[in-house]
């Protein structure tokens, strides 16, 4: 809840849903309101307003809570929600990866849908891969990706007042008959009517996060450690749930047969008691030995992996903002916790005016934080008092956080300001585009389809060449923040 | 700002530079040198960068994340879900883009009434929907009637207590009726003294040991 966030949050919904939403969600994010309460505030007709909420409803994006006469509501905005539309990218590309097309091409449509029955999403999925296929096997196998997402909990039903426990991941009944006269043109409705579905984020998050940590491994070490890592992970889940902070015990030697078996990783199997010793002996507590029985056992500590890399991503932050010196002088205040001005003076061997003036940039921006401990009276001797220089992480990660929130904000209003700009020349392209595509159709020749493709100027080609890097790298730095929350995000989850 | 800052841990609050002059001493700030005076001029709108930021990654996998997010983004732009302004008649869209955009059918989005509060149901669905409730909500008085006779059979003794509670209430509201009286037997405001000799003035014990005032 800040300033920030709240106007990263309008131009996240105007960008997808429109000018009405984006300020019904606004208002909402000032506090919850009833629906003439939100139309009071943004002033726009009642008929809108109500589409709105129902938009942002059924996108997951806002709650209600119905009064007690049961027709009126209460309407609350979901901060998370919102921003997890920045990482949709991200999740379809992690099931393109895992699974097959199809099941990528479901999670598209679901997303593009917000929430929506079995039979309708593979319905919108089968006419989008209809193309040279036979509908039948089309149909089968779409059923059983669905399914398969819904055991492996990507899909999560969506919870209404009387929906149990157990059948939150329950696969639901699916006629392939019906849904194949469906598609003819009949007029039924299927089976599954009212149940719906929408993504469950947090499993996401699971295989992003592992994703993160096998990267950082394979980042610091090398390939076959984090194969070593992934395996270690995936037989966590066995005994573990996901989100605990410290893992159950993993046999080394379950990690192992899974080595041998799969033949991928030759060196790894040859150097197998090397490769754990350098994961387990490393700084950074990523495994940790927890028995001796059986070859020994280790532990994933995903807390400490998680602290470890938001104090390396400070450790950057620190570098990039403030150059070298800086930083040296922060891990210094991070690695003696606390310390008095004099002793970094002493300790990073550097000029002292440039030590203090590096210090209190530092403070200046909250990266270190001042401490100071006073004695009560006293009576006898030289009144002492310490003054201590600290770091607070997870205050600083909350700073980091508002600033990542403040970076996305600015990037996105510059790219609507470019395309403002720009407006002219991205028209007349979109215009020359329609044309020749027009014209191609009726079947023009090649000399015709040139003519029209040089009304547009060579420099104004080159501006368009330019815009378009512009935008290819503000929409980059949009996915390349979200990662760094993501991180953040995790850390204080974990907290 | 000292007296501020004495107290407790020197830095109370998000106020950047509000150090005394001791603390500022212990962190090594010498009266003798000559500290920058306070600065009257608001900052520059774009203040000069001092390093330049690091170039971003280029893979394949960015690139298919793009593609991603802008087919994401087109499709929600074009789908039923993105709310256009009313129109204006007067003004014709001057850009080839929001001509295609205006030709584009306008969709609607489907929604499932069941699952929104009723208030936001068009008008259409909302009578259909009442409709249904008329039918069904009979099957409910019946079933109701149904448990209201178990619960006769069975919880009597509950009874008993129920009816304990709403005594006592209607007690509690009789002497409240009698607080009230009082002040009106009273007659004329004349009788009552609102002298205030000014004791009472800033105190701030005022009126919470008394109880409330009837």
């Amino acid at each position: 809840m800040s300033l920030y966030q709240g106007k990263l949050l309008h131009l996240i919904l105007l960008e997808r849903f429109g000018p009405i939403v984006a300020d019904v969600g606004k208002a909402l994010f000032e506090f919850p309101r009833s629906l003439f309460h939100v139309r009071k505030t943004t002033g726009f007709p009642l008929l809108k307003v109500k589409e709105s909420l129902s938009i942002l409803i059924k996108f997951n994006l806002a709650s209600f809570k119905l009064n007690h006469d049961g027709t009126t509501a209460t309407y609350r905005l979901i901060i998370d929600n919102i921003l997890l539309m920045l990482r949709y990218p991200k999740f379809i590309n992690l099931i393109k990866m895992k699974m097959e097309d199809e099941a990528e091409t479901l999670v598209e449509e679901l997303l593009y849908k917000g929430c929506s029955t079995a039979s309708e999403l593979i319905i919108k999925t089968a006419t989008r891969l209809k193309e040279n296929k036979d509908i039948g096997t089309l149909l089968k196998q779409l059923k059983d990706k669905f399914a398969s997402l819904v055991t492996a909990k990507y899909f999560i039903r969506l919870k209404n007042a009387n929906t149990q426990e157990q059948e939150l991941f329950a696969v639901p009944t699916i006629d392939l008959k019906q849904l194949s006269s469906i598609m003819n043109g009949s007029d039924e409705t299927p089976a599954d009517e009212s149940i719906y579905w929408t993504l469950n984020p947090d499993r996401f998050h699971q295989d992003l996060r592992d994703q993160l940590v096998v990267n950082a491994v394979t980042n610091k070490f090398d390939e076959n450690t984090g194969e070593l890592m992934r395996i270690f992970l995936q037989q966590m889940y066995i005994r573990t749930s996901p989100w605990v902070p410290v893992s159950n015990l993993i046999p080394v030697l379950e990690v192992k047969d899974i080595v041998k078996k799969q033949k991928t990783h030759p060196q790894l199997l040859a150097f197998f008691d090397q490769y754990v010793n350098i994961l387990e002996q490393d700084g950074n507590n990523i495994i940790q030995k927890a028995g001796e029985a059986s070859g020994g056992s280790f532990q994933i500590e995903m807390k400490k992996i998680f602290t470890q890399l938001t104090w390396e991503i400070m450790e950057q932050l620190v570098n990039e903002k403030f150059d070298t010196k800086a930083s040296r002088i922060f891990r210094l205040v991070k690695c003696r916790r606390y310390i008095e001005p004099e002793e970094i003076q002493h300790l990073v061997m550097m000029p002292s005016k440039e030590v203090k003036r590096i210090t209190y940039q530092l403070f200046e921006e909250n990266f270190v934080l001042l401490n100071e401990l006073k004695r009560s009276i006293t009576n006898s001797g030289p009144n002492k008092s310490f003054t201590l220089f600290y770091i607070q992480l997870t205050q600083l990660v909350r700073t980091t956080l508002e600033l990542s929130y403040k970076t996305l904000f600015n990037i996105m209003t510059r790219r609507h300001h470019e395309k403002f700009l720009n407006k002219r020349i991205i028209d007349k392209k979109q215009r020359v585009d329609t044309i020749s595509m027009g014209m191609r159709v009726q079947g023009a020749s090649v000399d015709q389809l040139t003519d029209i493709e040089e009304m547009i100027t060579p420099p104004e080609a080159e501006a368009l060449a330019k815009i378009g890097k512009m935008m290819k790298k503000l929409n980059v730095a949009e996915l390349e923040i979200d990662d760094t929350i993501f991180l953040l995000q995790m850390y204080l989850a974990y907290e | 700002m000292s007296g501020r800052s004495r107290g407790r841990g020197g830095r109370g609050g998000a106020g950047g530079t509000s150090l005394n002059r001791e603390q500022l001493n212990s962190i090594g700030v010498v009266p003798g040198e000559n500290l920058p005076g306070p600065i009257t001029e608001p900052p520059p709108l774009y203040p000069t960068l001092n390093r330049k930021p690091l170039p971003l990654r280029e893979s394949v996998e960015i690139d298919y994340l793009l593609i991603l997010r802008r087919d994401f983004i087109d499709h929600m732009q074009t789908s039923g879900a993105y709310l256009k302004m009313p129109e204006d008649r007067k003004g014709k869209p001057q850009h080839e883009i929001d001509r295609l955009l205006a030709q584009l059918p306008n969709v609607k989005e489907k929604f499932d009434w069941q699952l929104f509060p009723a208030e936001l149901r068009p008008k259409v669905v909302a009578k259909r929907m009442k409709l249904k409730d008329v039918k069904s909500s009979i099957d409910i008085e019946s079933r109701l009637k149904q448990l209201e006779k178990l619960e006769e059979k069975s919880g009597e003794a509950m009874d008993v207590t129920v009816k304990e509670e709403a005594e006592q209430e209607e007690n509690e509201e009789q002497l409240e009726v009698n607080y009230e009286d009082e002040d009106i037997d009273d007659g004329t405001d004349y009788a009552n003294n609102y002298f205030d000799n000014g004791e009472a003035y800033e105190d701030e014990d005022d009126n919470l040991d008394d109880g409330p005032i009837y």
